[in-house]
């Protein structure tokens, strides 16, 4: 296995934990002795015996850490942990179903009307369901149909194919750096409402397929599928940047540790290593790149390459061949997509703002939030200070005062940086905790953790302020 | 020796990082920066009483009874908040501040708002050097009418006071300290204290 991977992976799975752990714990501190309680207790049972299977490999996870070669074994020992993590947290999450709805947080609400303007309206919402594992968007009616809300018995939790109504309020409400899946999902709601890119679709299989009538049906509805997936990504792209693929890539690598094969093709969303791939080609057009996330792309694709090699001969052209025709699809549909956003007069993000994020990283970095940035440098505000005089005039003065205005951020910056940040840092963060003695391994992981959150959280609500 | 405003700003942009004065987001700097002082705005959220499932504080009987006993109000962006006559609730700066550890800092209600009867601390003013976060205000309203707050408001002032020395162990590193890099209303944590 690529070393970094499983470094990587091993992180995430530990931020996976200590989140699951701090949404637990706060409903049992806000909530003490609610009939909740056993089922919250329980988990959290669950939760401290991977903490102690995580301590247990604690010195193996440090040497893997700081790079150091594992012997087969102790390979072996850290894959297995991998695996029980997330086959057990996966359960754990669909169990939160049970539990009381959190609200969402405003700051959301305040992200999507940043990002989409006048097409987002909170009074004609679809309904987006997410988790740290999964995201989909259901217009109201559909998700009654499937939440099947006035059936009597319980859902099996392992048959549920779709994520649970806000359950992002409840998993990922404190995280900002998770918000950018509603950007895609929301692209979806906006995709349906104006009906952009099923005729793209049909227009592309009429054109270029042209199928025998037989099959013309389920060939355009493949399309269909696909086109709205894509737009829905483009979408996020437009708005958010290159770091709009993120929160897909981290869920990709999430799900993927509990399985060595390549995920298949469900016939609706391109395989994530495509995606990753056009966004980059129209990142790059457009001066800008997914390699300030490095380590999330790398392992993504060395997490691809590694499980592609063990497939057969066909299945690897087959997947080839469909990798083809999705990218085929993309470039054939792009422009008129972007155009179509245009017209929308939304927000685009662009190079310009991914300078500003990279510049509020280095902010965050130092710990301070970045809802906004320094409107002059200090080598201005020092050069202009040398030049006042002796008794300069008050005029003079409020000049020079006024050199220190900071600029509000955008939301979206606040997100690209969140994730530059998180990208540059990831590795370190968790080499330092694990560098701690045992007992302190996870009260520091959690302590950065939250501290992220609070950082990002408390930048939106600084920009919530100024452009409410 | 407290610090004038041409002095504030040179160490808002001091090239030595353990220097530098932060406040962020300073938004209106021309506004906010007086002879003597930078105005801070109020942050979205409040913390609240709720007395009813407690008969007392005892914080070192219950210790948890002084953290639940304020439930989190957050008000977003142009909404008001009405703080009532003799209501006491916490909130917090919108800005994000850094104390260096040379200096230390006090927050102070603003003359225009202590006026209409806003005190922006029941008590605790004093910011240690070294302290990074939002400060925590203590509002109480002693006047006779609702007070209207919104948030982004410059309600109080920060003043900066030089030491004679750096302290030997400033509050950011002090593993007593309660507060350091709070970013909202914070709870009191008395029942940390050993005494």
């Amino acid at each position: 296995m690529h070393p970094n991977k499983l470094q990587f992976l091993l992180s995430s799975s530990a931020e996976n934990l200590i989140r699951l752990v701090v949404v637990l714990e706060r409903r049992r501190s806000t909530s003490p002795g609610s009939e909740y309680d056993p089922i919250i207790q329980a988990m959290l049972r669950y939760c401290d015996e991977y903490k102690q299977a995580y301590l247990q490999h604690s010195k193996t996870i440090n040497r893997l850490l700081a790079g150091d070669a594992l012997s087969g074994p102790e390979e072996m020992g850290i894959k297995v942990l991998l695996r029980n993590c997330i086959n057990t947290f996966v359960v754990l999450h669909e169990l939160l179903l049970f539990l009381p709805r959190e609200s969402i947080r405003k700051e959301m609400h305040f992200f999507l009307r940043s990002l989409f303007g006048e097409a987002y309206d909170p009074k004609d919402l679809s309904v987006i369901l997410t988790s740290i594992y999964n995201a989909f968007e259901y217009s109201l009616d559909s998700a009654i149909t499937l939440l099947d809300v006035f059936v009597t018995k319980i859902p099996d939790p392992k048959q549920l194919q779709f994520g649970h109504v806000m359950e992002l309020a409840i998993v990922d409400r404190d995280n900002p750096l998770s918000w950018g899946i509603l950007a895609h999902e929301f692209g979806h709601y906006i995709d349906q409402k104006q009906n952009i890119s099923a005729p793209l679709a049909t227009d592309f299989v009429k054109k270029k397929i042209n199928p025998p009538a037989t099959a013309a049906s389920n060939i355009e509805k493949l399309f269909k599928n696909l086109a709205s997936e894509i737009f829905a990504d483009i979408t996020a792209y437009y708005l958010l940047g290159p770091v709009s693929l993120l929160p897909v890539v981290n869920m990709e690598l999430n799900l993927g540790m509990a399985t060595d094969m390549p995920p298949s093709f469900d016939s609706v969303h391109p395989f994530t290593t495509t995606r990753a791939t056009f966004i980059n080609d129209v990142a790059i057009n457009e001066g800008m790149s997914l390699d300030l996330f490095g380590p999330f792309i790398e392992t993504l694709r060395a997490d691809d390459q590694e499980k592609l090699a063990k497939l057969d001969k066909p299945a690897t052209e087959q997947r080839l061949q469909i990798d083809a025709y999705i990218r085929f699809f993309v470039n054939d549909i792009m422009d008129q997509i972007l155009r179509s956003l245009g017209q929308l007069k939304l927000v685009r993000f662009d190079k310009f703002n991914l300078s500003i994020a990279n510049q509020l990283k280095d902010r965050l970095l130092a710990k301070i939030p970045i809802g906004s940035r320094p409107a002059h440098s200090i080598d201005e505000v020092s050069a202009s200070i040398a030049g006042l005089s002796l008794n300069p005039s008050v005029d003079d003065a409020r000049r020079v005062f006024s050199l220190l205005r900071e600029e509000p951020a955008l939301v979206s910056e606040v997100i690209a940086a969140g994730w530059i940040a998180k990208s540059q840092n990831k590795l370190r963060f968790f080499r330092e905790a694990f560098g701690q003695k045992e007992e302190k391994i996870f009260p520091y992981l959690q302590a950065g953790i939250e501290d992220e959150d609070r950082l990002l959280m408390k930048s939106v609500e600084m920009i919530s302020v100024t452009r409410d | 020796m407290i610090l004038q405003d041409i002095e504030i700003v040179k160490r808002m942009i001091d090239p030595d990082e353990n220097k530098r004065i932060v406040v962020t987001p300073l938004w209106d700097p021309v506004k906010q920066i007086g002879p003597s002082s930078v105005d801070v705005r109020l942050g979205v959220g409040f913390k609240i009483p709720v007395t009813s499932y407690f008969h007392s504080i005892d914080p070192y009987n219950e210790p948890s009874v002084a953290e639940r006993y304020m439930s989190l109000l957050e008000v977003p962006g142009l909404e008001g908040f009405y703080l009532h006559p003799g209501e006491f609730v916490l909130a917090s700066t919108l800005e994000y501040i850094r104390v260096p550890h040379d200096l230390s800092c006090r927050i102070e209600g603003r003359s225009s708002w202590g006026r209409l009867g806003l005190l922006v601390h029941a008590t605790a003013g004093f910011i240690d050097p070294g302290y990074a976060g939002n400060v925590t205000f203590e509002l109480y309203n002693a006047g006779r009418l609702p007070m209207a707050l919104k948030p982004g408001l410059r309600i109080a002032q920060l003043c900066f006071i030089k030491l004679a020395g750096e302290p030997l162990v400033p509050y950011d590193l002090r593993p007593e300290s309660k507060y350091n890099r709070v970013l909202s209303a914070e709870s009191s944590r008395i029942w940390r204290d050993k005494q």
